[in-house]
């Protein structure tokens, strides 16, 4: 079954066309890569279907329902940034919880509330390997501690589906292979529905069962 | 010269800073203390408390101060929001124009609320609110803008992204990175409203802060053992908040230092153009009332300024005092431009010390205290110096000289010691590098501490209205002598002095815009 699925979705940034009627679906519970070089607008197409940018054209449906006009905060699809985009004001537990404690509806907010959160934080720092870190602020972290904490962040609200901006640039090349075991592994345990966004061959072949090339 | 390893360096650098030193020892520190010695004994330091008037200044100030605080705060974060996400031609002119009330002098913005409110609310807590959020408005701006267009737009997309709606992401992400520079600006149009004096001699009626309080005891009443416990009191308060302000490394009124995050939003244009448009209104407002009266246009005003009148207690010599205005205001800068420079020098080289805070006292004295304390102070020989013509313009320089090592010092500090040792490196000797790399570098901060001192010296009324005569007035005491009077004319030709003040002042700023692409260090 299709869990994230994009019909005839078209992308423009500063007035020029970027993406042009794309076509694709994933697979629920598995992992596609979106392959293409810099430029090509891998990364506005993800802050489209995150909802932060709006498509110029097309719809984009999670779970067979139709999402395209959901704001942002209420389309239960989880963008994990390639600059990661912590809170800096926040604990590295906190910015793990953040998206519990403010998620939309109330009801949401209120299942969330006391130890349940603090349960849910914990079980996701362990499973990103950060379980002793969670008082730390974020200014201290590493690059790739600051990735694995962005990865349970975006995690942690179990959305419908997980959009991963390059989630593996910019690391030296044994902390790249590590994370993306690591990776691959939290992705399959977790059964989330991921799309990622690399420009790297050999990395969209180890993490994803589907590719998608752009440009 | 800020890169001082040797002994020999450090020792020259010390120096910088006396200047500085002796000039706030001599014109802030000892007099108000020697006023205090001099007229306050235990009767006055425990029975001015119950004084009529007393109790109700200090219940003035308070609210005063807590509800102009609230409101330029309010007021300020949409203009400051606006010109943090703006990027459109014109940001640098809504920049300066939302900045100009600021530098204005405080009798400038009572004449111009004077000219706008109406009558029911012309004087009294509205008329001080609103004139204190037109005034202070500008410190928002400066403080928060600057930080908030450092704020990642992608930060709060993040929050919207793990399902907080506008306001929630508004309130959890935006406002806590906003805090300290919120906390700054609260900080300073707090401690700017509460030591208010000029506005408040204008637009307060019959209620009056603690430093108005202070000029009322001493000159009205006689009762100077009255204001100098009144004034002391306010100093050790003020004193105390500023070094605990100072010591929490606060961000301050920052001068330039917007990063490149900017994004243009179709809001932001509509709420830079009412910023502009509302900060305009008062300036339009003075400038109507000095040419028309009772619902007619009339020329009487400035042709009382502009001729020899005969009409009795209302001769002013325009000319004459805007040329001692302008002479003041040059000395000034010419006196706390140098000084500033070398204080900053030395405290670039010293990064925070002690004296760093001593320097800002000046900020938190009463301008009033600092006034009368002069008078008191040096009033026999050899140090009878009450007459002195140059009295007023050290005077003014020493009010000036925070603000000038505020302006120079945090760019001089930015500068990178690399380049420095690399000047040294190349055979400069430590006078040379500070000459061909500091100076260089901080020469945009200089103009617009020349520029800020000219207005400051222009503006300056507190301690001014202590130290001049009647044959050597300023602008802006000729401005409150008028208005203070009954009659058309007389008001029409206070708010026509107001006008010119308000064009010098503007001249002068015109170097502080103009230097905003001064060098900064990423």
């Amino acid at each position: 079954m299709i869990g994230l699925e994009l019909d005839a979705v078209s992308v423009a940034h500063d007035e020029r066309t970027l993406i042009h009627h794309l076509s694709f679906g994933v697979e629920r519970g598995s992992t596609t890569a979106l392959l293409g070089p810099s430029g090509v607008g891998k990364s506005s197409l993800l802050r489209v279907i995150a909802g932060i940018d709006r498509p110029t054209s097309g719809r984009i449906l999670l779970d067979g329902a139709d999402v395209t006009d959901a704001p942002v905060h209420r389309r239960r699809i989880g963008l994990v940034f390639q600059d990661n985009q912590l809170f800096p004001h926040l604990s590295v537990a906190d910015n793990v919880a953040y998206g519990l404690r403010n998620a939309a509806t109330r009801e949401a907010r209120r299942s969330w509330r006391g130890a349940r959160t603090r349960e849910r934080v914990h079980e996701l720092l362990s499973i990103v390997g950060l379980a002793d870190r969670g008082d730390d602020p974020v200014g201290i972290l590493s690059g790739g501690e600051a990735k694995r904490v962005a990865l349970a962040r975006g995690l942690a609200p179990t959305p419908g589906a997980l959009l991963l901006d390059e989630p593996l640039t910019g690391l030296d090349r044994a902390l790249h292979d590590r994370l993306m075991e690591d990776l691959a592994s939290i992705l399959r345990t977790t059964g989330t529905t991921a799309l990622i966004v690399t420009h790297d061959e050999s990395e969209a072949r180890f993490l994803a069962s589907a590719t998608v090339r752009l440009g | 010269m800020p890169s001082s390893a040797d002994p020999a360096t450090a020792g020259r650098v010390r120096l910088f800073a006396v200047p500085g030193l002796v000039m706030v020892l001599a014109l802030v520190i000892v007099p108000v203390f020697a006023l205090a010695s001099r007229t306050i004994d235990s009767a006055s330091l425990f029975g001015v408390w119950s004084r009529p008037g007393i109790v109700d200044a200090i219940r003035f100030t308070v609210a005063e101060t807590i509800l102009s605080t609230l409101v330029t705060v309010v007021l300020g974060l949409a203009p400051a929001w606006a010109l943090s996400h703006h990027s459109m031609p014109g940001h640098r002119f809504a920049l300066a124009v939302t900045t100009v009330p600021f530098m204005l002098p405080t009798v400038v913005v009572g004449a111009a609320f004077l000219g706008l409110l109406p009558g029911s609310v012309e004087r009294g807590l509205v008329a001080v609110v609103v004139a204190h959020a037109y005034f202070n408005v500008a410190v928002v701006i400066r403080t928060v803008a600057p930080v908030w267009a450092t704020i990642d737009p992608m930060l709060v997309a993040a929050a919207r992204n793990l399902g907080a709606s506008r306001s929630r992401a508004f309130v959890s992400v935006t406002l806590p990175l906003l805090k300290p520079a919120l906390l700054s600006a609260v900080a300073i149009v707090g401690f700017m409203c509460a030591t208010s004096y000029g506005v408040v001699r204008m637009l307060g009626g019959g209620d009056a802060t603690l430093e108005v309080e202070v000029y009322r005891r001493a000159v009205l009443f006689g009762d100077i053992a009255g204001a100098s416990t009144l004034a002391v009191a306010q100093l050790v308060v003020a004193a105390i908040c500023l070094f605990v302000w100072v010591g929490k490394d606060r961000v301050v009124f920052t001068e330039s230092g917007h990063r490149s995050r900017r994004r243009d939003h179709p809001a932001a244009r509509v709420v830079a153009v009412i910023a502009t448009l509302i900060t305009a209104v008062p300036i339009v407002a003075l400038v109507l009332s000095s040419i028309r009266s009772r619902g007619h246009w009339t020329l009487a005003g400035w042709r009382l300024l502009t001729s020899d009148s005969d009409v009795p207690g209302l001769r002013v010599d325009l000319p004459d005092v805007l040329f001692r205005s302008l002479s003041f205001a040059a000395i000034a800068a010419a006196i706390a431009v140098p000084i500033g420079i070398a204080t900053s020098t030395f405290a670039a080289a010293a990064r925070r010390t002690i004296l760093d805070r001593v320097l800002l006292l000046p900020l938190g004295a009463s301008a009033v205290a600092v006034g009368l304390g002069i008078v008191i102070t040096y009033d026999s020989a050899p140090f009878d110096f009450r007459s002195s013509w140059w009295l007023p313009p050290v005077v003014h320089a020493v009010v000036a000289l925070p603000f000038v090592i505020r302006v120079i010092q945090p760019v001089q500090s930015r500068i990178p010691e690399h380049l420095r040792s690399a000047a040294a490196t190349l055979g400069a000797s430590p006078l040379r590098v500070w000459a061909t790399v500091d100076v260089p570098l901080i020469s945009g901060a200089i103009r617009t501490a020349v520029g800020l001192s000219l207005a400051i010296s222009l503006g300056e009324f507190g301690a001014t209205s202590f130290l001049t005569r009647n044959d050597s007035d300023t602008l802006p005491i000729t401005v409150e002598q008028l208005l203070g009077r009954s009659g058309d004319l007389a008001r029409l030709a206070g708010h026509g002095v107001a006008v010119v003040l308000l064009l010098v002042t503007l001249v002068a700023l015109a170097f502080t815009t103009r230097s905003r692409r001064s060098w900064s260090a990423s």
